[in-house]
Order: C-alpha cells, then sequence, then structure tokens
C-alpha cells in the first residue's frame, strides 16, 4: 500500500503540474480552443489524476527513487553481523555454551543482530505506511460524504418532488427527445419546490427536475434540450468520475480549481450544443431561460461579497460566449479541427507518457531491480546474483520466505514477523545482502572471501573427510558454507580468516555432529569440533 | 424541534397539508385510498404520534375526531432540506447531478443587473 501510495503522491504532483500548465494557457488564450476540447482535455487529466499507473518507457528521464528518500535514518547495518561469539547470542547460543562455533549457521544467527537496522527501517516504513492509511481514511470518508449527500438528495427528491403531469410540458419533452433520437428513452419530469435551477440526476434512470417556477413552453424546450444534452454526453458519469479525483486527491487544491474550472467549461460547450439544436436565433432567449434558474439571495447578506462577484463574472463570461455563438460555426470548426486535435493528443501524451519518464522510472522498475540498486549501492558492487533458498538455511521463526522467480531470476522473498517484507541478494562477491522491502538494508554478510579461495570446497570436504577417517568417524556431509572467522573464539593472533564451515552428521542414534572449519587459502583445519545434542539451533 | 418524520407519517402529514383544516379520521383514510393497505387502526396510531411529536393537534366534533396541522408544509420542508435549500444549486462540489446553472445565488438587484447587461447585448 506504501508503494502504491507513493505512486500515487507522484501521480497527483505530476498532474498539477499539468493542471496548472492547461490553466495557464486557458488564462493566456481563451478563445483558442472551443469549450468542447477544454472539457475533453479536462477529461483526460481527470483520468490521470484516478489512474495512478502509466505504461513503463525505459528507465525514465528522472529517478525519483522517493521511498528510499523517506527511509534513509535506517539505512546501515554493519555487513557481517553474525559471526562474533559475543555479537550473536541471539540464536547461536552454543558459543556461550563452551562449543565455541558460532560461525555460519550464519544467516541465522545474523537475522536478530541485524535487528537495530530493521527495526529503525521499519519504523520509516511505518511513517509512509501511516500517511498511507491516513490518505485512504479521508479519501473513503469524502467519497462517503458524497455518496450520503446524493442519496440524501435523492430522498429529498422522491418525498417531495411531485411528478409533473401537465400534458403539454410531457409533449415537448417527447419532442425534444425525438429530436435527440433518443425517443423511447424513459425520462421522469418532476418539479421540486427545494431546488433553483433545473437539473438532470440519475445514472441509469434519468430525471429531470425543475424548479416550483412557471415555465412557459419555449423556455421547456430550452431547459430540455440543455439536461439531455448533458444527459446523452454522459455528463453525470463524468461528474461521477471528478467526486472519485476529488476524494482521491483530497489534499490537492489544484484539483479543486480544476473542478470548478471543468464543469464551467462543461455548461459552456453544453450551451453550444444547444444553441446548435435551438438554432442560432434563439440564443439570447436561451441566455435569458439561464437566467431564470438564478436563485434568489436576500440583499442582506453581506458575506463573501467577492465570491458573488466572482459567480456573477463566471455567468456573465457564460451568456457573452453564448451570444456571441457565431453563425459560422462549421467555417471556425475547420480551422480549428488541426489545432484541436493535436492539444488532445499532446495532452494524451503529457498525461500518459511524460508520467513514465517523470514518475515511473521509481514505478516501473521492478521491486526487485530497485533494490538490486540499492545493495549495489551498499556493498559497490553488483548484485546481479540472486539468493537461493538453498544457501540460506533459515531456519528461524521469526522468518518465513519463499522464493519466486523474477525476471528470470531467483529471488528469495522473507516475510519478517510484522508482516512486512524482505529480499535477499547475493552479489558477485556472494555477499548476502537482506533488504526491506522500503530499500532499506537490514543487513548483509559476505559469502565469499574477497580474494577468492585457493581450496576449493571439494579439496575441503576431502581434507574434512581425511580427518574423519583419522579420527575413526564415519559421518555423511550435511552442510558446506564460507565463512569468516573473526572474532571466532580461537586462539590465533590473526584477526580473520575465511573459512569452509564443513558439518557432518553422523548417521546413527548418537546424532553426533562435527564441524570442520577449514582455511580456504591455506586448507588448514582450523578448528574441529564434535557436537551432540541437544543443538541450540533449531 | 421539529423531527424528521417516518415515510408513513410523511405521507399522512402530506394528506392533511393538502386539504381543507379539520379534517376528519374517515376523510384521511378516504384519500389514502387504496395507495395503502393501511388498517384504519395504523392510521390513528400514526394520527397520536403525530400529535405526541407536536405535528397536529385534534379535537373532538361529535362523533368525529378532527385533524389540524400545527406544523405547515413549508415550515417542514425547511427543516428537512435545511442546508439543502441554500446549498443545492448543483454547485455543491461534486454533487451527481448536472444543474442547468450552477453558480450561486444573486440579489434582486444583481439579477436585474445582469438582465439589464443582457438586453443591451441584443
Amino acid at each position: 500500500m506504501s508503494q502504491f501510495f507513493l505512486s500515487f503522491l507522484a501521480t497527483s504532483l505530476f498532474m498539477t503540474i499539468i493542471i496548472a500548465a492547461v490553466l495557464i494557457i486557458r488564462a493566456l488564450l481563451p478563445n483558442v480552443f472551443s469549450p468542447k476540447i477544454r472539457y475533453v482535455v479536462w477529461i483526460i487529466i481527470l483520468l490521470g489524476l484516478i489512474i495512478p499507473v502509466r505504461p513503463f518507457l525505459g528507465d525514465g528521464l528522472v529517478d525519483f527513487q522517493l521511498p528510499f528518500a523517506v527511509s534513509t535514518e535506517g539505512q546501515t547495518v554493519p555487513i557481517l553481523s553474525g559471526t562474533g561469539s559475543t555479537g550473536n547470542s541471539g540464536i547461536t547460543g552454543s558459543a556461550a555454551a563452551g562449543q565455541n562455533l558460532p560461525v555460519q549457521e550464519p544467516l541465522v544467527a545474523a537475522i536478530p543482530d541485524g535487528g537495530i537496522g530493521m527495526v529503525s527501517s521499519l519504523r520509516a516504513l511505518s511513517v509512509i505506511e501511516m500517511l498511507a492509511i491516513a490518505w485512504m481514511v479521508v479519501a473513503l470518508a469524502v467519497l462517503a460524504y458524497h455518496v450520503w449527500k446524493h442519496a440524501r438528495f435523492l430522498g429529498l427528491v422522491r418525498r417531495w418532488g411531485s411528478p409533473v403531469d401537465d400534458k403539454e410540458a410531457l409533449t415537448i419533452l417527447q419532442g425534444v427527445l425525438t429530436e435527440k433520437g433518443i425517443a423511447a428513452k424513459k425520462i421522469a419530469l418532476k418539479r421540486c419546490e427545494f431546488v433553483s435551477t433545473s437539473m438532470i440526476v440519475g445514472f441509469f434512470r434519468p430525471m429531470i427536475l425543475l424548479p416550483d417556477n412557471n415555465f412557459d413552453a419555449d423556455e421547456l424546450e430550452m431547459i430540455f434540450h440543455h439536461e439531455l444534452i448533458h444527459w446523452r454526453r454522459g455528463d453525470l458519469f463524468v461528474k461521477l468520475l471528478s467526486v472519485i479525483a476529488l476524494s482521491l486527491n483530497w489534499f490537492n487544491p489544484a484539483v479543486y480549481i480544476m473542478n470548478s474550472v471543468m464543469q464551467a467549461d462543461c455548461e459552456a460547450s453544453c450551451d453550444q450544443l444547444v444553441i446548435a439544436s435551438v438554432g442560432n436565433e434563439n440564443k439570447h432567449f436561451y441566455a435569458e431561460t439561464i437566467m431564470e434558474m438564478i436563485g434568489y439571495r436576500s440583499a442582506n447578506v453581506t458575506a463573501l461579497s467577492t465570491c458573488f462577484y466572482g459567480s456573477r463574472r463566471g455567468i456573465k463570461t457564460r451568456m457573452e460566449a453564448i451570444i456571441s455563438t457565431a453563425d459560422n460555426s462549421k467555417k471556425v470548426a475547420i480551422v480549428t479541427l488541426a489545432t484541436s486535435l493535436s492539444t488532445l493528443v499532446l495532452v494524451m501524451g503529457l498525461v500518459v507518457f511524460a508520467g513514465s519518464v517523470f514518475i515511473f522510472s521509481e514505478q516501473g522498475q521492478s521491486d526487485l531491480e530497485r533494490m538490486t540498486d540499492v545493495a549495489a549501492v551498499d556493498d559497490g558492487y553488483d548484485n546481479d546474483v540472486y539468493a537461493d533458498v538453498d544457501d540460506l538455511n533459515f531456519d528461524s521463526p521469526a522468518f518465513s520466505f519463499e522464493q519466486i522467480e523474477e525476471d528470470d531470476k531467483i529471488n528469495v522473498v522473507f516475510q519478517l514477523e510484522d508482516g512486512t517484507t524482505a529480499r535477499a541478494f547475493v552479489n558477485e562477491l556472494g555477499t548476502i545482502s537482506v533488504l526491506c522491502d522500503d530499500g532499506t538494508i537490514s543487513w548483509a554478510t559476505p559469502r565469499y572471501p574477497p580474494g577468492g579461495t585457493n581450496i576449493s570446497s571439494e579439496e575441503a570436504v576431502e581434507i574434512a573427510r581425511e580427518d574423519l577417517i583419522d579420527r575413526n568417524v564415519t559421518a555423511a556431509l550435511g552442510g558446506l558454507d564460507y565463512g569468516w572467522g573473526e572474532g571466532i573464539d580461537i586462539s590465533w593472533e590473526f584477526e580473520e580468516v575465511w573459512v569452509w564451515v564443513l558439518l557432518f552428521y553422523v548417521q546413527d542414534e548418537s546424532e553426533l555432529r562435527f564441524r570442520y572449519l577449514i582455511c580456504t587459502q591455506t586448507g588448514d583445519i582450523i578448528d574441529y569440533i564434535q557436537e551432540s545434542p541437544p543443538f541450540d539451533i533449531g | 424541534m421539529i423531527k424528521r418524520l417516518p415515510d408513513a407519517e410523511f405521507e399522512l402529514m402530506k394528506i392533511i397539508w393538502r386539504s381543507e383544516p379539520r379534517i376528519t379520521t374517515s376523510k384521511i383514510i378516504d384519500s389514502l385510498g387504496d395507495a395503502s393497505n393501511w388498517k384504519p387502526q395504523t392510521i390513528l396510531t400514526m394520527l397520536t404520534r403525530l400529535i405526541e411529536k407536536g405535528f397536529l393537534t385534534s379535537e373532538r366534533i361529535g362523533r368525529q375526531r378532527n385533524y389540524t396541522a400545527i406544523v405547515n408544509e413549508a415550515e417542514y420542508m425547511s427543516v428537512e432540506t435545511d442546508g439543502f435549500m441554500s446549498r443545492y444549486r448543483g454547485n455543491s462540489l461534486g454533487s451527481l447531478v448536472k444543474a442547468m446553472y450552477d453558480g450561486k445565488d444573486m440579489t434582486e438587484e444583481e439579477i436585474n443587473e445582469l438582465r439589464q447587461w443582457l438586453k443591451e447585448k441584443e
């Protein structure tokens, strides 16, 4: 969810830039684009606001890397946290118990140690998650509010609205329906005292509501043309999209501004279609009919007078557009057709593709690629080898893991106790890094000696077998691992030595285990431990 | 404090509002006609409840009980629609209707001014 939230935020931000650009162009060049084109542009942007996914094109030009910026505090955890006898009392308690060989049951042992890093990275993650949840909750609340309000409105209409049974009005309605080619459509007509303007409502069973004015036949015709054009164009569904976009983007003021401008453009384009239907000679009458819809406000309410000024300017702009509708609109249409089409293509391109260039370098990258990058930054190597479940002898109850294949590579995903996930990577030197899904390194441990090995694993096994034979023990090889000997409680001068860690099991009731540490450079047996049950490690 | 009426009680009130004052029980039942299949007893219970809620008064004239509305229709509507009366212009953000005019209300003066301006454009 955090991931989705972040990419939604990025989309919202990018759409804000587009909205601002469109608003500026609309203000600077008011007459270049027809209301219809403006309306369609807004619808495209509306869809862009609701749908946060984009096709992924290339690597993207601007890399957002959002998740990592948020969680830097939890970033680093020491490499190799799992092998010190003092450091890993968690699971490999055997070290303290005198069996001085913590070594490489190592991954299991390492995880609790990495806990410091893990804890802080989880805290960072939860900040995003909390924000994501807050965003979702408010969005749902806003949406619920709209739905509630609409339901309430419909309830009022049901109670107080009275069906219009005036034959003349119904005949006019039927006439307009026929003219629009939807004669068979059932459209209810109701009169409502509590609305001040005519309106159409209902997605599937549309209903035209009339205020309690005495409209004459000509006015009714204008009204029906207007409302049925809205209905036929699906403007109600566009409004539904607006409500969804507003709910999701409740934090974004640009979307509120856009919504009101969009509704104005919707009305303006509807007006044009009405005039095209009723004839240019009726445009003044149409404008006067709209005037009938303005509700009366008592003069003594002085609050928010600037708002009223704004609305007066709005209606004036609309009226001016109506009465200046050109007779020769066909000629103009041809001139603007090319411009209009290219504008639409441009906006659509911006919304869809520019979005992917800008934002979706982060989105389009698979989680795996993204985390590989982080692992590489952290250890300076290409992490193009992925951990294999078999590499990882995980048996701590804190983890469950599954091996999934992504991009043809094996990728081990861990489910941490708190439900978050982490993934393991092995870099070219064999260092295993476990990364939380927010990109922080949970812990990392080297798996192979930096300088390579002189003694191969087969040779190491051979050396150990010979030693076992010398001791008259017959045991089967049960495990093979690299280890780093630093901190092992052994009496050597040097601080670190790379060893092969070999585990042999005696296959009888004694359940004895033999552990060999064989230097990867010299082939010396650095340590040999005989262990007997019970073992501390699961 | 006037409370919102349930649908059934609202139907009864509608009949009472739209008839002469002092409507008798039998007239109410007649007006309901076949549209509802309420028993007379149910109707009487609802009428009593409406009296308790302060919507009606009743008086006995002869053998008939007569009902008169105390809260008139306009009064009740303004309560039930409260903010909606002023809000529902279609301009309320994101409402799921398409209104012919979705701007704000204006004063008479402002509207006349607009009309004047529109005339001049003709």
